[in-house]
Formats: structure tokens, C-alpha cells, sequence
């Protein structure tokens, strides 16, 4: 195959979660870890959380009840004092994940030493790039690619809300110029963005009046 | 249609479509007579005029309008388990007239088709057509044949219009819904959508799911004999059901309640929306007939449904009420109130 390259934008998942758990402002409790990328990783990558972060984690399936048993799980892991990863998608997600799947994205995959990800910025080894191996494939490597460099935009404050500083209505953008139409940042372009489901199924006109409240509060 | 009296029977040789087959030369002729007119077999497209011609007294005795609608396929696999683009290509325009309350008459086709195509696909695609078409009681007469470059187009692209006639004292109209009406859908929902997917291959998954594509007038009439007062009627194409209890609560100003534990879906589809977080609600179905009707009328209609080939599995899935306007509310399994919304874009598969 000559006419098929990859532009290679992947990134890994434990050190944007180890740059998170490392920002002074952070004020997350615990995690429900992924269950499709669990599914591959298993278990394992995420030990760092109860170990070195003391942080329950529980690796969660997406259907309703799926969340709601994690919270639980979440809930039961604060009240007994424990810390540790549970995975609550056993059904899906095995202890050691996928190994030929694994073993794929070894053979073709190696760690880049730093990957810029909207609302965290540069974070270490965030992503992965493709192996010289590969390089036929490879885009950066074919094309020429320049290495260009969007800012987020300053009012969008998709960084505080994945680190829980702020809700995401509490957000200037949020509901105004930052829609699901029109958005502005990550966590309002997916329909699972947190900012996306605030949008779509929270109480849209309360939030947003609540939020102008507090603005007028911390004015005064 | 472009072509001579077929004084004399022409055979299509060719095994794959060719720019000549477009170009209205003999190429083209031999493509009609033989593929398009024998395979519809209809006497207004046999006579080769470039218009269907009727006869307005004829059309006056099926009632006091005329329906018109019109709608292309361009569904990717052209076959697919259950059905093809030829029978979607009939039953989602005499669809689209039956839900007006219109009894389906007359459709046109126009074909696009991507130079290459096997012939006997498109022989296949026809006569799926054609035998649609019968079982709906409806005539193809009047047609149009292009042929693109390579690329252009992908494959074969059908659009076909519709003409109906709706009979004195029908009324079916979004804006009619209004509290106190119940929501009655015709059997299992997202069959079409997921079937598309599995189609596709790229899943591999067990189960192979059929396609609910098939007509709805026959239901249609049967539902309007007991229930000339049927209020809203939609087919709940692309979009799903979601869109059009959305489109009802939008335009008569009111609000839907779906009850999840009574909406109707195989094990299979689930399943499949599970893995890539789909929802059912948006999937696209092809035979499913969404009637919002008075409340004291809707035993009497289901039982007309479900007595029916088409209506086998239908129920009340849905009631109408005051508050919250213009929103549809479902009532999930587990005792909580999500709102179904219109989707902003094209439901996305989960990310992570």
C-alpha cells in the first residue's frame, strides 16, 4: 500500500492523568476510568492512582446503571477508608487488558516527549508517534507537516473543568459562545463532554443565571 | 424517458455500466428498454413519452388533494440483509405519502449511476423495485437515466417522487398532537440503523440483522378505517424516533413522555448500541409509522395493527402532555427523567 499515511494524534491516557493529579489547583476525589480503553490497557496502568495519589479509581461501562454501580463503588471505597482500583466492567474489561492488542501498539506506536492537549497544555509523554519502522506510513514524515501551534482560546476554561476547579456552567463561555453548535472547546465538541451534557440536559436558562449570580457576587 | 417505440426488443449485452450507457445513444436505448421499462413493465412508462400522463376524473375518486413527495437513496451497501436500495427507494416515498394520510398512486425514478456498475446488480435493483412496487399498488411511470464518471458518484444513487391522493376527511398534521393522546409505534425500533452498521462488516458480530424495510400504506389505510381522526403520523426515517416526537412536540407545543421499559428493541440492536454507544432512539428505521392518536381511540387501532404483517409488535410507546413544552422526556428504566433531544450532528460512536 503506497497511498495511505497516518497522521498520528494519539495520546495516552496515565500521564494526562498524572499531569491532572499533579496541578496544584486540582480538586478531583476520584476517577471511573474508561472502559474502552481499559479494555486494551487492564487494570494495571492505573495502580499510580491508589498508590502514589491515594485516589479510589473504578474502571466503569457507559450504560446508566453502569455509572451509577461506580459511583457506589466510588462511594463504598471513601466510607471503608480504601483506595484501589475496582473494575466495576468486568463483563468487558479484563484485569491484564488485550495483549495482542497491546503487543500492536508496541510494535508500531512509541512514546513522543511531550504532546500539546487542549485546556492542559504540554504534558510529557502524552502522545505517541510512529515507529521508524512504520515511517512509509507515517505523514510527518512524508509530508511536510508544520508543526503548528493553535491556542486554546483565553476564555475557554476546558483545563479547569477537567481538574474540577470549576463546573462546567460556571465556565464564561459556557451556553453563550461556547455551544454544541459552535464550540469553543473539548469538552463541548463530543456529545460526552462534560460541558456537552451540562449543555444538553441540565436546566440550561437556571444555569446559566446561576452562573451570572455568582459573577455578580464576586464582582461586588 | 428519452427513447424510440420499442418496435423492436433490445438486449443490454454489456456486464458493466459504461459512460455510452448514459450518452443517449443506442447504448442508453438498449440500457432502457431492456433493464428499465421491461423491468418496470408499467403501461404509462411503456408508451415512451417524456411524461406520465392520468386521468384527473380517475384520480378524483380516491379523494379531494393530491400528495406529492420526493426523496433519494444513496444507502451504502446496495444490499444489505433485508432489503436493497431498489426496495428502500419504493417504500420510503410510498411511506412518505401513506403517513399524509394519501393512498400512494404513482412514483417516478431517476437513477445516477457510477460507471462500473455490474448490470446485474442494477437488474437485481429493478426488479426489487418492481416487485415493491406491486406489493405497494403502485406504478413506476416515468424515469430518468444518468451515468457519472468513476468517483462521482458511489455506485448508484435512485431519487424517487411520489404522487397520492388523500382522501375527503383526513387530516393528519404535526400540529395536531395535544395532551391526553398517546403515541402507538409499529413494532421494534433501530432495526434499519444497526442493520446498516452490521452490513457495513466492520463490527464482525454474530447476530445478523435484518432490516425493517417495507411499506406502510396497507397498516396505513387499515390504522385510518378505525381512526379517521388519527392526529400526527410520521415514518421515523434518519433521525429515528427521537427527531420526529421532537418535530411533534415542537410543532403542536407540547410535550412527549416515552416510557423506555415499553419501547420495543431486539436484543441484537441493543446489544450492538451498547458496544458503540448509539442510542436506539436516533437509529433509522424503514417501516416504522410513529401515530399520535386520541387516547379512547388507541385500543381499537392496535388492535387493526397488530392484526396486521406490518403492525405485528406494535404498541403505545409514548403519551402526550402539557408540560414540558416543545420538549420530548423519557422515562428511563431506572426511575429517572432524561430529555431527548434533536441531534446537533451525526450520533458519534463513543470515544474512549
Amino acid at each position: 500500500v503506497k497511498n495511505f499515511s497516518l497522521f498520528c494524534n494519539h495520546i495516552t491516557t496515565v500521564p494526562t492523568i498524572k499531569a491532572v493529579l499533579d496541578s496544584p489547583d486540582m480538586r478531583i476525589d476520584a476517577f471511573l476510568a474508561p472502559g474502552h480503553v481499559s479494555m486494551v490497557v487492564g487494570e494495571e496502568p492505573f495502580q499510580f492512582i491508589p498508590q502514589e495519589y491515594h485516589k479510589p479509581i473504578v474502571i466503569t461501562g457507559f450504560e446508566p446503571l453502569d455509572i451509577l454501580q461506580s459511583i457506589y463503588m466510588v462511594i463504598k471505597q471513601f466510607s471503608e477508608q480504601r483506595c484501589e482500583v475496582e473494575n466495576q466492567y468486568q463483563r468487558v474489561v479484563p484485569k491484564s487488558g488485550n495483549t495482542p492488542a497491546l503487543n500492536a501498539i508496541h510494535e508500531v506506536y512509541e512514546l513522543r516527549d511531550f504532546f500539546e492537549l487542549r485546556g492542559l497544555g504540554s504534558i510529557d509523554h502524552s502522545g505517541v508517534r510512529i515507529r521508524k519502522e512504520y515511517a512509509e506510513f507515517d505523514a510527518e514524515q512524508k509530508f511536510n507537516v508544520p508543526n503548528l501551534k493553535i491556542a486554546d482560546p483565553k476564555s475557554c476554561q476546558c483545563g479547569e473543568v477537567i481538574k474540577g476547579v470549576i463546573r462546567p456552567w460556571q465556565c464564561k463561555v459556557f451556553g453563550t459562545s461556547c455551544s454544541p453548535e459552535t464550540p469553543m472547546g473539548a469538552l463541548m465538541v463530543s456529545s460526552e463532554g462534560a460541558c456537552a451534557a451540562y449543555y444538553n440536559f441540565g436546566n440550561l436558562p437556571e444555569l446559566l443565571e446561576k452562573r451570572n449570580q455568582s459573577e455578580g457576587a464576586s464582582a461586588a | 424517458m428519452n427513447a424510440e417505440k420499442p418496435m423492436r426488443s433490445r438486449k443490454l449485452r454489456a456486464d458493466t455500466i459504461t459512460l455510452s450507457h448514459g450518452s443517449g445513444g443506442k447504448a442508453m436505448r438498449d440500457l432502457i428498454d431492456d433493464v428499465f421499462v421491461a423491468g418496470f413493465d408499467s403501461p404509462e412508462l411503456n408508451t415512451l413519452e417524456d411524461q406520465a400522463r392520468f386521468d384527473m376524473n380517475s384520480l378524483l375518486q380516491f379523494g379531494d388533494r393530491l400528495a406529492m413527495t420526493t426523496d433519494s437513496y444513496v444507502v451504502d451497501p446496495l444490499f444489505f440483509p433485508g432489503g436493497d436500495i431498489g426496495k428502500l427507494a419504493v417504500t420510503g416515498t410510498v411511506n412518505d405519502l401513506a403517513v399524509g394520510g394519501a393512498i400512494p398512486l404513482y412514483l417516478s425514478c431517476g437513477m445516477i449511476i457510477e460507471e462500473g456498475l455490474a448490470v446485474e446488480d442494477l437488474r437485481r435493483v429493478v426488479a426489487s423495485m418492481k416487485a415493491t412496487a406491486d406489493e405497494c399498488g403502485v406504478r413506476i411511470v416515468t424515469g430518468d437515466t444518468k451515468v457519472v464518471h468513476r468517483g462521482a458518484a458511489d455506485k448508484l444513487f435512485i431519487n424517487t417522487a411520489g404522487i397520492g391522493v388523500i382522501p375527503a376527511g383526513i387530516n393528519v398534521a404535526a400540529q395536531r398532537a395535544q395532551p391526553g393522546d398517546v403515541v402507538i409505534c409499529n413494532g421494534y425500533i433501530g432495526d434499519h440503523g444497526a442493520a446498516i452498521v452490521d452490513a457495513r462488516g466492520e463490527l464482525a458480530m454474530e447476530n445478523t440483522i435484518q432490516t425493517d424495510c417495507a411499506p406502510l400504506n396497507s397498516l396505513i389505510q387499515a390504522m385510518l378505517e378505525v381512526c379517521p381522526d388519527i392526529h400526527c403520523m410520521r415514518d421515523a426515517t434518519r433521525g429515528g424516533i427521537a427527531t420526529v416526537l421532537n418535530e411533534f412536540a415542537e410543532s403542536s407545543n407540547c410535550a412527549i413522555r416515552i416510557d423506555e421499559s415499553s419501547l420495543p428493541i431486539r436484543d441484537a440492536v441493543r446489544g450492538m448500541c451498547e458496544i458503540l454507544g448509539l442510542d436506539p432512539l436516533y437509529l433509522a428505521n424503514e417501516g416504522k409509522v410513529i401515530a399520535v392518536v386520541p387516547a379512547e381511540k388507541a385500543d381499537a387501532i392496535l388492535q387493526v395493527m397488530q392484526a396486521h404483517p406490518q403492525g405485528e409488535y406494535s404498541r403505545i410507546v409514548a403519551e402526550v402532555v402539557a408540560e414540558p413544552k416543545q420538549r420530548v422526556i423519557l422515562k428511563t428504566r431506572f426511575g429517572g427523567d432524561r430529555i431527548v433531544d434533536m441531534l446537533v450532528g451525526e450520533q458519534l460512536p463513543r470515544i474512549c
